[in-house]
């Protein structure tokens, strides 16, 4: 083992101790190890966006690009300049312009990807999911197929029956005894089902995931307990 | 011209309306009357306000006006029957008719809670309290005070007629005028002007204003105001800020830049009359805090110290276990069937994968998960690797640069590895549409300013997303599936992440992912030996048995915990 492996071997091993300890109870070490953890994530993304960000897409393109890569970044310089100006208290109201801009862009671009890469697609292929050719392409699984295809029809309606959120009927005309129609009732037991299965697959996927983390660290401290007494 | 007033709003309505403008109730039993407008000119003699006042809030105007008619109808009446008993002003006001549109800002002033509602409120509280106590406290009301103020310069101009015999005479003599004139101007501070007859009227009008009004009113006419003080500090208590006021329109010339003053005044607060259910609240109220403030026996130490043992030894049989699995056991061939659909598919593309192709790994998770990407990614990269392939790097976690370095460092051994980075985008939506956008456009004009990079003329073979969170490969998978439909997208996520994403498999916009340790067991072991993630694997599945052994454990003496609670709660 060189001596760069021992000493950040060495670090890992008594940062993962310092977390570990949280299992008696909230700590000196591990209050220490997350201000460490959190002062170097901070550190490391200032480096990373001057390095990444600022250098190569503002000052390189000032220094040695064209006029034209120049011209085009009056706007990103317009737009930071009226950000710094909302920290004076009297032209605060400026650094609504640029917020306004990023969040407008942001939200045109999820907006965008949502309707075309989840919710158009998603919603043919329930539809494919009733289409016969496709039931019989590989007539040993037609069943399976059509069963496929009801189940997944059932909570799709379930879970927007489970959501909805309209304005609720009048009971027998009877005011007062306003109940949601009770074909929605019923679809929304249905997607409660299937809410509750899906809750319950992320959370096993998250425990799941948690669990890897700890074997991890585990053998990570391991093999270096190992190398430092000598082991191959 | 007649209007429509609407019964539920008072907004007023067209004649021929059948709803409301405003409320859309229904106007067809509502009877005609007249608008206000008419209504004003009609009462045009009654408003002897100067003509800015009327910017003031209606409130106020039509509350003032009500107690100057009936103070001015009062002077009258003494003026011409000094020596005839007038009765009180209630009588007067009885009898008197208001328009309806006064009645109704009067109602509404009662009802709602604006900043003007609350002072009208506070005063016709005042009031009803004056009258509740049967005329005791005489000097906390308005009227009261307006009363005994007539009363006494009623009485000095009958006890001064009696001396001069003649009223009307001394009424219209200037320099004698009535003292009960001069009082009432002494007690509002008013210096009289010069000019006699109607202007003489018009000039004491000009100190009764709306702001002297109100202050009285406040004071409940114990202290008048003089108007023209730049400054008058009270004690303590509220500070009212108001304009100066202004002429009479049309008496004098009005100028644009009005002079502002300030008066800080007395408040004297209304007496709280205070309800029994009010009393009851208050009383619960004061003994939640007695009991919140109670001192208590603390908490058994003993107890909180078995939690912490508990906790530990809980900690130390899963961390004993794993590392037992992990260390000292044998290792075992990863079980048959491991391997799902969507890994076949993933495989499938790997394997058909030509030589020198370009290949975008996108970097999306943290160093924490980075064990269990690794598990997933590193078997079919070194698979890729051997077919020479080209690779370009692109990160949106902040970790992301480094881990790329650190994934393909151990690939150094391979010649001829060909590693690009596109470098790091803090959201992943703007690098996610950056990339598809440039990656589908001329590569002269597409590369970065400022970056040494061409993307590949024909476009990426394959693009591969490392992600450890669902939200992360979403915005990935979306821009890039919408903007790029002809891409081949394969996601290597985590177990938290695989679930959710399944559905963009079934769909057709992935070809292939790999979740979970599981899954990349059954990758590993297809691509290559599979010991690798054996030992994980292996580790992972004791780790499984032992939580879920403690949960059922846990959930038992949760039970048990809850039985004796309740015992002890029903003894």
């Amino acid at each position: 083992m060189s001596l760069n492996e021992l000493i950040w071997g060495l670090v890992g091993f008594l940062l993962t101790l310092m977390v570990l300890s949280y299992l008696i109870g909230d700590n000196f070490l591990f209050r220490l190890a997350g201000h460490l953890f959190i002062g170097l994530t901070a550190g490391f993304l200032a480096v990373l966006i001057i390095n990444h960000i600022i250098l190569p897409h503002l000052v390189t393109p000032i220094t040695s690009g064209t006029w034209i890569d120049r011209l085009w970044l009056v706007i990103p310089l317009l737009l930071i300049f009226l950000l710094l100006l909302s920290r004076i208290p009297r032209l605060s109201d400026l650094g609504i312009v640029p917020l306004a801009f990023l969040i407008g862009l942001t939200a045109a671009l999820a907006v965008g990807g949502a309707v075309f890469g989840t919710l158009i697609p998603q919603a043919q292929d329930v539809i494919n999911g009733f289409d016969p050719n496709a039931w019989y392409a590989v007539p040993e699984e037609a069943w399976r197929r059509i069963a496929d295809g009801v189940v997944m029809l059932l909570g799709t309606i379930g879970t927007l029956s489970f959501f909805y959120f309209g304005r609720k009927w009048k009971h027998n005309g009877i005011k007062g005894e306003e109940k949601r129609p009770r074909v929605f009732q019923l679809l929304s037991k249905v997607g409660q089902v299937f809410i509750g299965i899906t809750l319950g697959t992320v959370f096993a996927g998250v425990f799941s995931t948690a669990l890897l983390a700890l074997i991890d660290r585990i053998f990570v401290v391991g093999e270096f307990i190992r190398h430092l007494f000598g082991g191959s | 011209m007649p209007i429509l007033i609407c019964p539920e709003c008072g907004a007023e309505n067209p004649l021929m309306a059948e709803r409301c403008q405003d409320c859309d109730a229904s106007l067809l039993d509502v009877a005609p009357s007249p608008s206000i407008a008419s209504q004003l000119v009609e009462q045009e003699d009654l408003d002897l306000f100067p003509q800015e006042e009327h910017d003031l809030p209606d409130l106020l105007n039509a509350l003032k006006q009500d107690a100057d008619i009936e103070a001015d109808d009062q002077a009258v009446d003494d003026f011409t029957n000094p020596s005839e008993e007038s009765p009180v002003s209630d009588n007067a006001l009885a009898g008197r008719n208001p328009p309806d549109w006064l009645t109704r800002i009067r109602q509404r002033a009662d009802q709602e809670k604006d900043s003007v509602g609350e002072v009208t409120q506070d005063i016709t509280h005042a009031q009803h309290k004056a009258e509740d106590k049967g005329g005791e406290d005489l000097n906390y009301g308005f009227e009261s005070w307006i009363q005994r103020l007539r009363d006494q310069a009623r009485d000095d101009a009958a006890g001064e007629n009696l001396q001069t015999g003649n009223l009307s005479e001394s009424s219209s003599d200037e320099e004698g005028g009535a003292a009960w004139l001069s009082k009432v101007r002494k007690a509002h501070g008013i210096i009289p002007e010069a000019d006699g007859g109607e202007d003489s009227r018009l000039g004491d009008r000009e100190g009764d204003s709306l702001l002297q009004w109100l202050v009285e009113l406040e004071n409940g006419g114990e202290k008048s105001i003089p108007l023209h003080d730049e400054e008058s500090v009270g004690d303590s208590g509220r500070v009212w800020r108001m304009g100066r006021l202004h002429p009479i329109a049309g008496k004098t010339d009005l100028d644009d830049t009005q002079e502002v003053f300030t008066e800080e005044l007395r408040y004297e607060a209304p007496e709280l009359s205070v309800s029994h259910e009010e009393q009851a609240q208050a009383d619960q109220l004061t003994a939640v805090i007695v009991d919140e403030r109670a001192t208590r026996p603390a908490r058994k130490a003993n107890q909180r110290s078995f939690t912490w043992v508990l906790r530990l030894v809980v900690s130390g049989l899963v961390i004993a276990g794993v590392v037992f699995s992990l260390f000292f056991s044998s290792n075992a061939n990863l079980p048959e069937g491991l391997l799902q659909p969507q890994n076949d598919a993933l495989l499938t593309w790997v394997e058909a994968l030509p030589e020198d192709a370009s290949i975008l790994v996108v970097f999306d998770y943290s160093a924490g998960y980075s064990s269990e990407i690794k598990l997933a990614v590193m078997s079919v990269l070194s698979e890729m690797v051997q077919k020479d392939t080209a690779f370009t790097t692109i990160s949106s976690s902040i970790s992301g640069t480094l881990l790329a370095e650190q994934m393909f460092s151990q690939f150094e051994s391979e010649e001829g590895l060909d590693v690009k980075d596109l470098g790091y985008f803090p959201l992943a939506v703007y690098g996610a549409y950056s990339l598809a956008i440039q990656a589908g456009s001329d590569p002269d004009i597409a590369s970065p300013a400022g970056m040494d990079f061409e993307f590949p003329m024909d476009g990426y073979e394959g693009i591969l997303i490392l992600s450890d969170s669902y939200e992360g490969a979403r915005v990935w998978i979306e821009q890039l599936s919408a903007l790029m439909p002809d891409a081949v997208l394969n996601l290597l996520v985590t177990a938290q992440a695989g679930p959710m994403l399944l559905p963009y498999w079934e769909s057709g916009q992935v070809t292939g992912m790999v979740s979970g340790v599981s899954e990349a067991a059954g990758v590993d072991a297809a691509l290559l030996d599979g010991t690798s993630v054996a030992r994980y694997w292996r580790a992972y599945q004791t780790g499984i048995l032992m939580l879920i052994a403690l949960m059922v454990i846990g959930v038992i003496f949760a039970i048990d915990r809850t039985a004796n609670d309740e015992r002890r709660g029903a003894a």
